[in-house]
This record gives structure tokens, sequence and C-alpha cells, in this order.
């Protein structure tokens, strides 16, 4: 579905990523875990197409309606249209623009571009009903304003409700575990898990291991200064939560030299 | 220039009184008196602190309108309910068109004696029909009144000055829209001095939404003024949708213990529009309340200013008072100044303020991006929530709808959609 070669990327004069292959099929759970400032951000939102970071080297390409497309050819907005979702880390606070408006916006921007009609609102709000039962959301998150004055749990949650609107093909989900507490979680991940199906591909972003008792990864991979220097099994994770990065670490150190 | 304009001014006052023998004598006198204060104060110049982002008499008409004729013509269309709407032709009265509402009268005119500033001085002593109406007790009115402020061209090149008292009795409650536009927007240039001033009565409640929406090329001068007594509640809404020059004076006091103000606003300009948002709020009493945000979007090469003035007496102990002035800047060409002044005598206060200038902000058209909204629509949809985080603070819904509707219509279709993205 996609893959990643080779990729860099920067921010001002920093380099971030320094040559990051990824390649992930459809149907498969990725988990990139690191210590903190290895990258894992920048990593999703370079492939979400945030303006602040320059691609400075590599490819991406992604696969739409079986083309091999090169990403970077993409503006954001187009990305998101073909499928592709960024969880936020930290949720962008949009005072007077309503939830609910937000998310019939976006999801119609959606259906236009892919030639599908678009929903009306009477039809949108049950449309959701379902899907604010599944993240045991109160139906009058919609009628707030997007974010603002949400405690870190609803943002997270709204996040996952807008990925369970716009159902995307890849969803990446940035530090979605930080900040909640367990029942949050266990929330979060039954969301997640109940998105998953054999077109679609989840890359999880985090540092801990807790998340991935809930959403299990195909594969996990160990980002560190902008590389991966790792790549397993689900083990891979119970391995670090037992014994952290540093060992990973040096035995990355002793093969560079 | 100012003086020329200014014995322009005074020498044709006379056309107005020659108008005036209806209001009687004594008030007739009365405004001679103004008169003659106002050529005491003069037209103030940005020498004066009040009005140093300002200069005022750039553009003002040489003439008052004087003819006190009603016209017929057709029901203002931004009227929001025909049961209640106050119609002004070129700042007069007109009888004949508006409506009152069951529960609120046409109430005995008094004389004003003490003014806000020398334009208010100016509003009275040539104010032909100055509108005085009672809201008696207890009423409460479950649609909004209307007042459409409507220049056609027989007020073009001229002074427009109405002047409005509304006295709310205890426990009532209304809300008004008062709206100032002419027949052609495009076209006409004339001169608005209005004047409003509400007394509030123990425990009533007045919601006041004023909407500017005058000629491009006019200069809109206006006060509104509120007195509350004990456990009043007034909530102010200005709106400033654009124009050559606007003065937005606001001067509300809380003299009763219990009472509470809001006093928000929103100017939104572009091309070289002006705005300058003037606002005192006096807290006269203890445990009193007071509320601002006051937001402004800035396109093209636009001026805004906003000066917040919160006074606390003395024996005013346990105030709790809020301000904040938001601008979001959508051009490197507009300006704005702000200036918040809190002066407070007394020791026992919780007093917040803050002043806020900045852009559509990077990460937040990300976000609206990264859910498949075009980068220009994800900054109009900003832009609008920007706005909205005010005008929901207006508590009538129809008149939240039509303000709505008109920041739509005379900003967002027109700035938003030439704005380099």
């Amino acid at each position: 579905m996609i893959e990643i070669k080779n990729l860099h990327a920067k921010i001002g004069d920093k380099e971030i990523l320094k040559g990051i292959n990824l390649t992930v099929k459809a149907g498969e759970v990725h988990a990139i875990m690191g210590p903190n400032g290895s990258g894992k951000s920048t990593l999703s939102k370079v492939i979400a197409g945030h303006p602040s970071y320059e691609v400075s080297g590599g490819t991406i390409t992604y696969k739409i309606n079986s083309k091999d497309r090169d990403l970077f050819e993409l503006e954001a907005d187009e990305r998101a249209k073909s499928g592709i979702f960024l969880g936020f880390q930290y949720p962008v606070e949009i005072p007077g623009v309503s939830n609910f408006t937000f998310l019939l916006e976006s999801f119609n921007e959606i259906c236009k571009f892919n030639g599908a009609p678009e929903m009306s609102s009477s039809d949108f709000r049950k449309f959701l009903k379902p899907k604010l039962e599944l993240l045991e959301m109160n139906e009058a998150f919609l009628d707030r304003p997007v974010n603002t004055g949400f405690s870190g749990g609803e943002k997270k949650k709204n996040e996952i409700l807008q990925m369970a609107v716009l159902n995307p093909r890849l969803a990446l989900l940035d530090e979605t575990d930080s900040g909640l507490d367990i029942d949050a979680l266990k929330i979060v991940a039954k969301g997640v898990n109940s998105l998953k199906s054999r077109f679609n591909a989840t890359i999880l972003v985090t540092h801990y291991q807790r998340l991935l008792d809930f959403i299990v990864p195909d594969h996990v991979h160990v980002l560190y200064q902008g590389q991966i220097i790792r790549s397993g099994g689900k083990e891979l994770a119970l391995e670090l939560e037992e014994k952290g990065y540093e060992w990973l670490i040096k035995e990355h150190a002793e093969k560079k030299q | 220039m100012e003086q020329v304009l200014f014995n322009e001014l005074i020498k044709n006052s006379a056309e107005v009184y020659k108008n005036t023998s209806e209001l009687g004598p004594s008030y007739n006198e009365a405004m001679k008196n103004a008169l003659e204060k106002f050529k005491l104060l003069g037209i103030p110049t940005k020498k004066n602190e009040d009005w140093i982002y300002t200069n005022i008499s750039k553009n003002l008409s040489p003439r008052f309108f004087a003819r006190n004729t009603e016209i017929v013509q057709d029901v203002p269309s931004l009227v929001i309910d025909r049961r209640g709407m106050i119609i002004f032709n070129n700042g007069v009265f007109n009888r004949h068109q508006s409506v009152l509402p069951d529960g609120i009268i046409i109430d005995q005119q008094v004389p004003s004696t003490e003014f806000f500033d020398s334009f208010d001085t100016l509003n009275f002593s040539v104010s032909m029909s100055p509108l005085f109406i009672k809201i008696k007790k207890n009423t409460l009115l479950d649609f909004p009144v209307t007042i459409v402020h409507l220049v056609d061209d027989a007020g073009v090149n001229k002074f427009i000055s109405p002047r409005i008292t509304v006295t709310a009795e205890e426990f009532s409650k209304v809300s008004f829209a008062e709206i100032f536009t002419s027949t052609q927007n495009a076209v006409f240039q004339y001169t608005t001095n209005s004047s409003i001033t509400f007394n509030l009565k123990e425990s009533s409640y007045v919601e006041h939404v004023k909407i500017q929406l005058e000629a491009q090329a006019s200069t809109h001068i206006g006060l509104t003024k509120a007195n509350l007594e004990g456990h009043a509640q007034f909530k102010s809404m200005t709106i400033d949708l654009g124009v050559f020059t606007s003065r937005h004076n606001i001067d509300v006091s809380v003299n009763g213990e219990g009472a509470e103000t809001h006093v928000n606003g929103l100017y939104a300009l572009k091309k070289s529009e002006h705005a300058d948002i003037f606002s005192v709020i006096h807290h006269n009493a203890a445990h009193t309340n007071s509320d601002q945000l006051f937001k402004g979007i800035l396109a093209g090469e636009s001026h805004g200013a906003f000066t917040g003035k919160i006074q606390i007496a003395k024996d005013a102990q346990l105030v709790n008072s809020n301000q904040l002035n938001k601008n979001l800047m959508l051009s490197k060409k507009a300006h704005i100044d702000t200036r918040p002044q809190l002066l407070v005598a007394a020791d026992d206060v919780k007093c917040a303020h803050g002043a806020t200038i900045g852009q559509l902000s990077p990460d937040e058209e990300f976000y609206l991006e990264s859910r498949g909204i075009k980068k220009d629509k994800a900054k109009r949809m900003l832009c609008h929530g920007f706005a909205m985080d005010v005008l929901f603070k207006i508590e009538n819904l129809k008149i939240q709808k039509l303000a709505i509707a008109l920041l739509d219509e005379s900003f967002e279709k027109t700035a938003l959609s030439e704005m380099t993205l």
C-alpha cells in the first residue's frame, strides 16, 4: 500500500529523518517505537504532508486505485482525500467551528473527491450515531467547537471519531495513547480495532508498549536518530518493554563501527 | 479644514431648529444650550488622548439633515420580526412605519444635560425627533425588536443624528438589534452621529446588538450608553462590518449591586477601512461583574483600534472584570492599535485583561487540510470560526443568525475570497 524508500526530511536546517525504509501492506498493523526525539512524529507528519517539513531525499509511493503514485505530488488535503489519515498527538483547538460542521465538511469533501454523493446534515447525524456509541461519546460533543475545552482523553477520542467517519485506507496514529487513562485507552483501542480490515493499514506511533496490548501489531520498528534500527514482530515490543531501548542503541552503535 | 467645517455646521444648525418646535420650548432651550457646549468642545482631533488613532474630521458631512418629514416606503428587509420594529429615516423617527410591541410604549421626552463627549453633545443639540421608549415592568418579549437606521438619497452628504433613550423597568427582558444602513451602500456618502441610551431598572435585562453596515464611503460615529441598577443585566454587542471611518463609543455604568454587563464586539475590516472602538465600563458598586471580548479581523490595508477602559470606584469591592481583545491579521499591510486601561481604586477586586495580535496558524491550517479540506477553504473556515467565537455570544438566536448572515454577505464573501491566500 505504501512504500517508503530512503526518506530524508528536515525542519529548517535540522535533518530529522535520515534514510527511512518501510513497506506497509493492506491489512497490516505496524508499530513505530523509539525514544523521544527519534523522529517518530516527524515521519507521520511527513507522510500526511505537513508544510513545515522539507523532504530532502527519498521517495514515498502510495497505491491509489491499484496505481503507484508519488505521494509528494499530492497536497495535504489530497492525501487525506486519497485515504491517508493522521491522528494528531496534539489535536488543534478551533474555537467557533462546531465539531459537527467540521466533520460534515471533511466527510463531504472526501465524498466529492471520490465521486460519491454528499450527505445531508440530518443523514450525517444518523450516520454518526453508531460511531459515537462505539467510542462512548455523548452526542453533545458534536455541537461543541472542535477540541475547544476538551480534556486530553476527549481530544484523542475525537481523533478516532474522525477516523471512523473518514474510514481511511492508511491510518497514522501519532501517540494516540499519550494522556489517556486505562479506560479511555481501551475505548480508543476498541475503536481502532473495529475499523481494521484487510483493505486498510494502521501505523501506530508510540513509545509505550501499553497501547500494543490492546492493538496488536504485525510488525514493530524501532526508530532512532532518524533511522529504523530494528524491525521485528510483536514480541520485539515486549522485549523493549522489559529491556528498554539502550541495548538496541548500543548494538546499533557497534554495528556502525 | 476642521474649523471651516465646524463653522459651517454651527451655521447650519439654524435649519434644524426651524423644525423642532414640536419638542416644546424647554427641550428646544436645552438643545441650544447643548450646541453652545459643543461650540466649546469642538470636533476632537488626534491631539485628544481618546482620539489618537482616528482622524475623525477627514470626511464629515457639512450639513445636518434638517427635514422633519416622514417617508412612506417598504419595511426594510433587515427587520427580523414585524411585531417589533423601530424605523429611522435619515435620523428621523418614522412614527407611521414603526411598530412597538405590547409592553413597550413611547415615553416622555426628557432633555439630557450630561453628555459623553462632544459628538453626543452635538447629537442631542441637533436630533430633531429623539425617541424615548419605556419597557414596562415584567415585560418579557420572546421576539427581538429591530431598530433600523436607513439613509436614503435625501441623507446624502448630511449629518444623520438619531437619538434613542430606552428605559427598561423592573424584571423586563428585551433583545434589540440596531442596524445602521443605507439604500445604496455602494454609492452614498454621509455622516451618522447616533446615540442610544439604556436605563436598566432593578433586575431588568437588555440585550443590544449594534450592526454597523453603513454605505462604504460614510463616517459612522455612535454612542451606546447604559446605566444599570441592582441585579440588572446588559449584554452589548457591537459589530462593525467596515466603512470609510467608524468610531464606536461604549459607556456602561454598573451602578447597583449584583448587576452584570457583557460588552462584546467584532470588527471585520478590509481595503482601507478604519474602525475605532472606545469602550468604558464603570463599576460603581460592589459585587458587580463585567466581561468583555472584542475580536478583530483585519484584511487589506485596514486599520483597527481598540481602547478598553475599566474603571472600578473606591467602594466597589468584590468586582469581577474580564477583558480580552484578540486580533487576526490577514495582511501585512493591516494595522491594529490596542490599549487596555485599568483604573482600579478598590482593593479587593478580580480583574483580568489581555490583548493578542496574530495570524492564522499553520498548525490549525494543516489540521483542517489533513481532513481533506483545501488550503483556502481551511483559511476561510478558521477566519469564520474566529468570528463565530464572539458572535455566538449573542443570546437571541434570531439576531445571532442575522449577524452571521450579514458578516458572510459583507465581509467573508468579499474580503476572504479576494484574500491572497
